[in-house]
């Protein structure tokens, strides 16, 4: 799921974009290691979107 | 004129409507394919906040129009539960109409798709309801995970002559899905 959320940022759409992040503020909450394993790839679609 | 007075008696005092149940109900089942997308959404918030009083007397109603060949209806119906799953407190009632939302996402029609994806978010985020979702989750996280992805189909080019405009009609259920699939992991999934 956190694979998919990830993804999810580079949606071209504003509203999809913006629910991703507030779906990864809530991952980061509940399954932090999970979020943190998979930085790389998360940094990479950010860098690439802003 | 007339559904808008009677959703204003819905939400101001719905016990009241108790003996109109069964002649509302067909007039809303006529009117919930209506052309116009607003009576559409009035029919569907009447109808699911009656839900939340007068569960038995609409059960056999909402299952007629579930079994409808028409796709408006059947949206319709399935945005209304996104009007009664707030604060409700008779997860019973919504029992049989679960299977029936989960099944609607694989519709093949945008509106049905994405009303289901929204009334199931509502049903996912009331606690209330965790005794008739836990079994489900699983299934839910793989159906909505499908419709995640951006599906080149669903773009339409719309040309505004010196300059053309991609129109990107799954934009809303990708959001709709992304919802549902945050709120199943709030109250469903445990981490630790």
């Amino acid at each position: 799921m956190v694979d998919v959320v990830i993804k999810g940022f580079a949606d071209k759409n504003e509203d999809v974009q913006q629910q991703c992040l507030r779906f990864m503020n809530r991952l980061l909450i509940v399954c932090p290691n999970i979020v943190i394993d998979q930085l790389e790839q998360l940094v990479e679609k950010m860098q690439a979107i802003y | 004129m007339f559904l808008s007075t009677v959703r204003e008696i819905i939400v101001i005092n719905p016990k009241c409507l108790t003996q109109y149940i069964q002649n509302l109900m067909p007039l809303y089942l006529a009117q919930s394919n209506h052309a116009e997308e607003y009576i559409r959404n009035i029919v569907a918030e009447s109808i699911g906040k009656l839900f939340i009083t007068h569960p038995q007397e609409l059960t056999p109603f909402i299952s007629t129009a579930f079994s409808s060949n028409d796709v408006n209806t059947v949206a319709t119906y399935a945005k209304s539960f996104k009007y009664s799953a707030h604060n409700n407190e008779q997860p019973q009632f919504f029992a049989q109409f679960i299977m029936n939302l989960i099944q609607l996402i694989g519709n093949s029609d945008l509106s049905v798709k994405r009303y289901s994806l929204e009334s199931l978010s509502m049903i996912f985020y009331n606690i209330q309801f965790r005794p008739i979702l836990e079994d489900k989750v699983q299934q839910v996280i793989e159906i909505t995970l499908r419709e995640t992805p951006v599906k080149q189909e669903l773009i339409t080019a719309v040309d505004l002559g010196p300059f053309k405009y991609n129109v990107d009609n799954g934009a809303p259920i990708r959001k709709a899905a992304f919802v549902l699939l945050e709120n199943v992991t709030e109250k469903y999934i445990n981490f630790d």
